[in-house]
């Protein structure tokens, strides 16, 4: 639900808590094409130097600049939840909007070789199925503001509390 | 058919060229995949009585039927080939992304047959098949050759099983690597050294579909929070290390070469001491819920630095069995395994003989000159130093020591014993010449026919009859008349999770209880929400009883007789002096009266041979043909 | 009487000691001591011990003086004046 403060939810990563499983990435492309196929994932995990692993969806940026950069206006931004929507018949596959966007969020889909992005399962009633599915609770819808608190929170706990 | 594309694929490096075989669903229901698989190709594919590291023998890798779907731990594939450390059926399971690559290209098995001129990298790029010079990867240890290939291509999804130097020097203990894991034992690692294949590298881009998507989601989502439980917390926060105490408590723990049970400094080489002092972070496999790979980071010292995921076979075989109270050489040795390409377990095995031999004199410190060493060096248990530097020889080929290690106990000590007119076989801890596990069995006696009858040598893995000794369900001390049956009974139950494959650390994770009522009822559900079958409990029990024969049967046909059912003369002779387990042997006479009980168990003749009816009975009516009785 | 209790892995790292002697009324059972131990480390309550605080959650069990391993229809059972025992995790392969 959008607040007074910041408008838009995205799935987000704990990198302390990814284990690199990819689970979230077998249990998207299953629900959004009935198929097994981490090439189809909306959400994409990272590894890199053995222990630094995270994944990344969609950041529902404000005035996406993935939405500014496609020539064909083949991608909107609802206004009320950020989520970025992708017209199939307009998009032609240039990558534009993926040269746009800096967390590599947008994927292109192997056998149509079209763009493809996180839509937070906003057709589903629990919401996105990595949250719900990931082991370790790496994952969370959220929003910045909520980003921010739990840091300073646990800044707090760790820092001054706990010494 | 779901859950298979009904093709294997066949790669010949000789004429360089392949072909597809398809297989009828009737023999997907029988061998599944795995182990079984793996080893069924092998059967079909591998030309009787060859040298293992001639052209005739075959590799051959089997997809996992749950592979590329959430099914928790699923994520695992296997392969098999003759093995060159003990000349029998050699099935090593390995898993993460490889397995499910391969899944997603639609190959249900990879078979490479012959041998290239030069050395070769292959790359199955969903139905396309390339070869490519792999001249430039020679050298290049197993990580670095993944991250070459993948940034050749581009592709963060590209996977690599490859080889190190180990394998490229056709070390009989060398393992193949993929992901950070590695299909380690029996010596893949030469096999794939003496064709030139240096690395197949896969990439599949097709989605896997099921038969009953909604059951399969709703089974794995429920094993999924299992997995996060008390069933398997001991492996999450601890993982397998945690066993080092618990060895060394019951008088089990493999220590200077077998020869006790018990190590001085056992607490120094911990998986509690390496939870405080050496844990970077627990990482999982491709499709693990459980995520139980503990990376141990040694960032100062001599051994700096050094990162890798330490588990307990890899750290008994270089620290207590080393007699090296040191974890950072021991974390050292297993990167150093590791990146090489080395069975750690064989490999510490080797050296620890190697260092008994130096201690008694068979040895100089000359004999250890190497070029990094030119002066030789002190082969003692207990010296750190001396055991990373041993990983390096071996793998290398380096110097009189590290080519005679590379062979492996069984011919290191022949071969030492005919030069020199030692009895070095007495301590050269192998069964079938596979390198002993972290176990040690003179007062594991139901285990000990599960040892000494392994089908690719003394396994734990493959057995499992350490078990009921260890938890106390049966005397460990003594024999009766049931334990023939209840080794039979444990490495059936392995041979399940083995060919499906799934991991067996998810074992509680269906009911709460580890046992067949427990586990096989969930486990035939999964298979037919992906295949669309029709499996029960019986129907999961006999996919451990086929995959054993299958590979009993390749055995058979390569020679095997009741006398390679042995076990290593120190568990006959020399009873462990401290400890708990102090004062036991296995002897000649209870070993044979086990075997008897065993292969009575098993429906085979007093020989150990499978009579044609039963071979019949399970479906394999060409495998009776051949080598029924 | 007494008794030595040992604590391995995941006992271990919840009680944040590795070894306690502990002094006993005659006649105390094994499941006592396990109840003894929930109450003194609730952290061991969901992984070493189960949520009713006197039953050992397997795979962990008692070991006594390194010989025998108390089955859990044996946790009635007494330990002996001098006993050491030791909380365990049997663990496989790896």
């Amino acid at each position: 639900m959008p607040t007074s403060t910041s408008k838009y939810q995205y799935v987000a990563c704990d990198p302390t808590k990814c284990v690199g499983c990819q689970i979230c990435e077998y249990v998207c492309s299953q629900t959004k094409t009935g198929e097994f196929n981490t090439y189809r994932s909306r959400i994409r995990t990272v590894r890199e130097h053995k222990i630094l692993m995270t994944a990344v969806a969609c950041r529902t940026c404000e005035d996406a600049p993935c939405v500014i950069a496609c020539p064909r206006d083949a991608l909107t931004q609802d206004k009320v939840t950020g989520i970025i929507h992708i017209d199939a018949n307009r998009c032609d596959g240039c990558a534009w909007c993926i040269e746009a966007c800096d967390f590599g969020a947008i994927s292109i889909n192997p056998a149509t070789k079209l763009a493809e992005i996180c839509n937070l399962c906003e057709d589903l009633e629990d919401g996105p199925q990595c949250v719900k599915w990931c082991p370790k609770e790496a994952l969370a819808l959220t929003t910045p503001d909520q980003r921010a608190q739990k840091a300073r929170h646990k800044l707090v706990i760790e820092e001054v509390v706990k010494p | 058919m779901h859950g298979y594309s009904g093709k294997i694929l066949h790669i010949d490096l000789t004429a360089r060229k392949t072909w597809v075989e398809t297989k009828p669903e009737e023999w997907y229901k029988m061998y599944i995949g795995g182990v079984a698989m793996a080893s069924r190709l092998a059967w079909e594919n591998i030309e009787s009585g060859c040298d293992p590291l001639s052209p005739g023998n075959v590799i051959c890798i089997a997809g996992g039927l749950f592979a590329g779907t959430p099914v928790p731990v699923g994520g695992k594939y296997g392969m098999a080939s003759k093995s060159p450390l003990t000349g029998f059926i050699g099935d090593s399971l390995s898993g993460s992304w490889l397995a499910v690559t391969l899944k997603r290209s639609e190959w249900d098995g990879i078979v490479i047959h012959g041998t290239s001129e030069d050395w070769v990298r292959v790359f199955v790029d969903d139905d396309r098949v390339t070869f490519h010079d792999a001249s430039n990867l020679v050298g290049l240890n197993t990580y670095e050759t993944e991250d070459a290939i993948r940034d050749e291509y581009g592709d963060d999804q590209i996977r690599t099983a490859c080889i190190g130097p180990a394998g490229e020097n056709l070390s009989r203990i060398a393992n193949v690597s993929n992901d950070g894991r590695k299909a380690g034992r029996t010596g893949q690692g030469a096999v794939w050294g003496s064709k030139k294949l240096k690395a197949l590298s896969i990439r599949g881009t097709k989605g896997v579909s099921v038969a009953d998507p909604d059951a399969l989601l709703q089974l794995s989502y429920d094993i999924l929070q299992a997995a996060q439980g008390p069933h398997t917390q001991k492996y999450r926060i601890l993982g397998t290390s945690s066993n080092v105490l618990n060895m060394n408590r019951l008088g089990l723990l493999p220590t200077r070469n077998y020869q006790q049970g018990t190590f001085e400094d056992a607490e120094l080489v911990s998986g509690e001491y390496l939870h405080e002092n050496y844990k970077a972070k627990t990482t999982a496999c491709a499709q693990c819920p459980i995520a139980c790979e503990q990376i141990g980071h040694v960032k100062e010292g001599p051994f700096a630095p050094a990162m890798g995921h330490i588990e307990y076979e890899s750290l008994f075989a270089l620290s207590s069995n080393c007699g090296v109270s040191d974890m950072e050489a021991s974390i050292k040795a297993i990167v150093n395994c590791n990146d090489l390409g080395l069975d750690t377990m064989s490999t510490g095995v080797t050296i620890s003989w190697a260092m008994e031999s130096y201690e008694k004199g068979v040895f100089t410190k000359e004999d250890f000159k190497c070029e990094k060493y030119p002066e030789g060096f002190e082969a003692r248990f207990g010296n750190g130093e001396a055991m990373v530097a041993l990983t390096e020889m071996i793998a290398h080929r380096d110097g009189y020591m590290g080519d005679l290690l590379a062979e492996g106990t069984k011919r290191a000590s022949a071969r030492v014993d005919e030069e020199r007119g030692t009895e070095t076989y007495k301590w050269a801890m192998n069964i079938k010449g596979l390198e002993l596990p972290g176990y040690d069995a003179r007062a594991l006696k139901t285990f000990s026919v599960g040892l000494a009858a392994g089908t690719r040598g003394g396994c734990h893995n493959r057995s499992a009859a350490y078990d009921p000794d260890i938890k106390g369900d049966v005397d460990r001390f003594t024999i009766d008349d049931t334990r023939g049956e209840l080794a039979k009974s444990t490495e059936e139950y392995a041979a399940v999770y083995d060919t499906l494959p799934l991991c067996k650390f998810i074992r509680r994770c269906f009911t709460g209880k580890a046992d067949r009522a427990g586990a096989w009822p969930a486990i035939a559900q999964l298979i037919n929400a992906v295949t669309g079958w029709d499996f029960d409990y019986d129907a999961v029990d006999l996919i451990g009883e086929r995959a054993h024969t299958i590979k009993k049967a390749f055995n058979i046909r390569e020679g095997w007789t009741r006398a390679d059912d042995y076990l290593p003369w120190r568990w006959h002779h020399e009873p462990m002096k401290e400890g708990a387990s102090a004062g036991h042997v296995v002897t000649e006479e209870e070993l044979e009266y086990l075997k008897d009980l065993y292969y009575e168990a098993k429906g085979w003749t007093k020989e150990g041979f499978i009579p044609k009816e039963k071979l019949i009975e399970l479906g394999m009516d060409d495998v009776a043909e051949e080598i029924g009785v | 009487m007494r008794i030595q209790l040992e604590l391995f892995g995941l006992a271990r790292i919840a009680a944040g000691t590795k070894e306690l002697a502990l002094e006993l009324e005659e006649g105390t059972a094994f499941r006592d001591i396990v109840r003894l131990l929930s109450a003194r480390y609730p952290a061991m309550i969901g992984n070493v011990i189960q949520p009713d605080g006197e039953t050992l959650q397997p795979p962990n069990i008692f070991n006594l003086n390194t010989r025998r391993m108390i089955q859990a229809d044996q946790m009635d059972e007494c330990p002996n004046d001098g006993d050491r025992i030791v909380l365990m995790s049997m663990s496989a392969g790896g």
